[in-house]
């Protein structure tokens, strides 16, 4: 069954038809949600509550989409919309609170942790990354991890394509910047080492 | 000639039109500078692929086992959301919070603490409660004034019920003296030949 069937018996199927189509719909993008919203918020509690968040208003918005993107890009709109809403609440909390350590929403996960799993470049371009501005992270993420197009960011974001290319340059640029400020000696390293041809 | 990054990125990204790209490749065999600034941005994307998180890294282990039913609880307001629940916890926490500060509030504007702290003041103090505290704890027989037992029980005619019961009663008196006491008594009543 395609995405477009299932949102067609979720808007109009028996209760029982509803529930099942969405559970398909749900079965078949749990997985890249997940990994969207935790690009975001950077802890599990509350990407849970954000993923369950984002599909029942979907479940409940389902007669507002109109298909004119697909049904995974409108997932993610609603699932990042929640997110920076979510992001600028609990970065007022933390200000409220004075709670400077707090610099992000999220407990990270414990640095060792995840050095032991990673090399010493990819965790410098992870930090890279969640240094990012906001924007420029959620492009980044949406392009990158998700291989999502421009026009889908697009669409997603509600900016023009032009945009979505210019912010995804700057975040480029700031992840580069980002490594020679703070990891020069890798930089170097790597330069040396790697020869790609052209 | 100076690198432009815009393009370059978009070259390693795969971006470029098939007449965009040859002119990029052309410059980077060309041009050391575009050659190094390729360099670094075709290893910037090799490492930003490698740092990408592996399919499921950060879900915990079992969390879609019971995820649909989680989310269907939710929908259809089975169960509350996790945020909904701390809200709940928070406002318990709140009403008790209220509560104690209200109660504590109305004692002290009251004074109603520092009359009940004198009552019991007053009340430890009265010579009654004092009088009946002393009795309680004080020894049943004075240590130096031990004759009265010695009469009881010289007194206690053994084969009469009432006189036993009475005798008990001087018995138990004679069983809170102390050792010393319990031995004159008994050296007492076998010198007059009672015992």
């Amino acid at each position: 069954m395609t995405d477009q069937e299932l949102v067609d018996r979720i808007k109009q199927g028996s209760p029982h038809d509803r529930d099942r189509a969405f559970g398909e719909l749900v079965s078949r993008y749990r997985e890249r949600l997940y990994g969207v919203i935790y690009g975001m918020v950077k802890n599990h509690e509350d990407t849970d509550d954000l993923l369950q968040e984002t599909l029942i208003r979907a479940y409940r918005k389902m007669r507002d989409f109109r298909g004119d993107s697909s049904i995974y890009t409108w997932l993610v709109r609603i699932g990042i919309n929640l997110s920076l809403t979510h992001l600028r609440k609990a970065r007022l909390k933390n200000f409220l609170s004075f709670d400077v350590a707090a610099e992000t929403v999220a407990s990270r996960e414990p640095l060792q942790d995840r050095m032991a799993e990673e090399t010493e470049l990819q965790h410098a371009l992870r930090s890279a990354v969640d240094h990012l501005p906001e924007k420029q992270r959620v492009v980044f993420t949406l392009r990158h991890y998700d291989e999502l197009s421009h026009g889908e960011i697009a669409d997603i974001t509600g900016n023009s394509v032009g945009t979505i290319k210019a912010n995804f340059f700057h975040a480029l640029k700031n992840i580069k910047q980002h490594l020679e400020k703070h990891y020069p000696d890798l930089v170097k390293q790597g330069m040396e080492h790697e020869t790609p041809s052209a | 000639m100076k690198p432009h990054l815009p393009e370059l990125f978009r070259y390693v990204y795969g971006e470029l039109g098939e007449e965009e790209r040859k002119r990029v490749e052309e410059r980077i065999r060309g041009d050391a500078a575009w050659r190094q600034a390729y360099e670094e941005c075709a290893r910037l994307f090799k490492g930003l692929s490698e740092s990408k998180p592996r399919f499921g890294e950060h879900v915990p282990y079992g969390y879609w086992d019971d995820f649909h039913g989680r989310l269907m609880d939710r929908l259809h307001g089975r169960a509350a959301s996790p945020a909904m629940l701390r809200w709940g916890r928070g406002l318990a926490w709140a009403a008790s919070a209220a509560i104690v500060g209200l109660v504590l509030t109305v004692v002290l504007r009251s004074g109603g603490e520092i009359e009940y702290i004198a009552g019991m003041d007053s009340w430890f103090n009265s010579e009654d409660v004092r009088q009946t505290l002393e009795n309680y704890y004080a020894p049943v027989v004075d240590e130096d004034d031990w004759s009265s037992q010695l009469d009881d029980l010289k007194a206690v005619d053994w084969t009469s019920d009432q006189d036993a019961v009475e005798g008990m009663d001087a018995l138990t008196d004679f069983g809170n003296l102390s050792t010393e006491q319990q031995r004159t008594i008994v050296e007492q009543l076998k010198t007059e030949d009672i015992i």
